[in-house]
């Protein structure tokens, strides 16, 4: 699951050029560390998917929705045995412009999403998670509909994702 | 599992887009490295059609050949090859687009546009001590996209024989 989660990743690879959303600073501080995974896809790759056609509706969702995307930014950190605090100080304040959406908790184990909105579309979402000595930040640019992100998540087995099917 | 889907991956990334001159970099890459050094050309990309579709050789019509170069991994300074890679492909004026850095692996894509809508595309690799990069040189025509599941990837995997990174 995981291999396809980093699959996915690549294929809907991103541009990101927005400097200032909520795991820029993360990605910067690990960027040489060896515990965390990095992940970044430019805008341009996103673009080239505008080029895909397919008859079967599900497939075309899953264009629809990705064209949509500008970027995409994944910190993902294994055998951290900090996981926690650094959970709590990414949910601290990610973004000025980032409100709170949805909390998941468990014993061990947190997840929370955050969105920034301009003028009533979703322009980023962020998704912060730990579970014992893992932590991830997943970071989404660009016209974000909860649903079909959710939808798309389920079909590429996106752990976390499948929470926004919550979201009304 | 992890490095095959990989490497796969990448190259089907590579594969579905445009590419036009040859990196430099790659080429000069390509006169030193002793691990692979692999030439696709159009003729031997037809025959990973698996399924005979037609679409398939229209969509590759224009693609010359993927190149695919990598060190070998006795005592090769895989990072630092790789690393150099990456900075000759930037001096060059490459963007990466893609970027997947961990601790075992690393790929990165990167993109040169040339006129048009056409690109060319690199990419660098780092996993088990090899580094590498592969180059596509030509274009496909995206309105046979579809066709792309007709690309035999068990033959391509069998090509590289990258079962030994499982």
């Amino acid at each position: 699951m995981r291999t396809l989660s980093v699959m996915f990743m690549l294929f809907i690879g991103l541009g990101m050029s927005a400097q200032n959303n909520g795991i820029d600073r993360f990605y910067e501080k690990y960027q040489q560390d060896d515990h965390f995974t990095r992940i970044n896809i430019s805008s341009k790759m996103f673009s080239l998917f505008t080029n895909f056609d397919s008859n079967d509706p599900d497939e075309k969702d899953v264009l629809e929705t990705i064209s949509k995307l500008k970027g995409l930014k994944v910190l993902s950190g294994e055998a951290i045995p900090n996981a926690k605090a650094i959970y709590l100080d990414a949910v601290k304040r990610p973004n000025a412009e980032m409100e709170e959406l949805m909390v998941v908790q468990d014993k061990g184990s947190e997840l929370k999403f955050f969105i920034t909105e301009s003028k009533g579309i979703i322009t980023e979402l962020l998704l912060v998670s730990y579970d014992d000595t893992s932590v991830m930040m997943m970071s989404l640019i660009g016209d974000i509909d909860l649903k079909s992100i959710s939808k798309l998540s389920k079909k590429m087995n996106i752990d976390g994702f499948e929470h926004l099917e919550k979201v009304k | 599992m992890k490095y095959r889907s990989l490497i796969i991956g990448a190259f089907l990334i590579l594969f579905s887009f445009s590419g036009l001159a040859q990196s430099k970099t790659v080429t000069e890459f390509s006169k030193t490295a002793k691990g692979y050094n692999l030439y696709l050309y159009q003729s031997m990309i037809r025959m990973l059609n698996k399924d005979k579709n037609p679409e398939f050789n229209l969509l590759i019509r224009d693609l010359d050949h993927l190149k695919w170069v990598t060190t070998d991994s006795t005592g090769t300074p895989a990072v630092s090859v790789f690393k150099k890679l990456d900075a000759g492909l930037r001096d060059e004026g490459f963007e990466e687009i893609v970027t997947y850095d961990s601790k075992d692996s690393k790929c990165h894509i990167y993109d040169l546009e040339g006129n048009g809508n056409k690109s060319t595309w690199v990419i660098t690799m780092l996993f088990e001590g090899v580094a590498g990069a592969v180059e596509m040189k030509g274009s496909v025509d995206m309105k046979y996209m579809s066709a792309m599941s007709s690309l035999n990837i068990n033959k391509i995997s069998d090509l590289l024989k990258i079962d030994h990174f499982d």
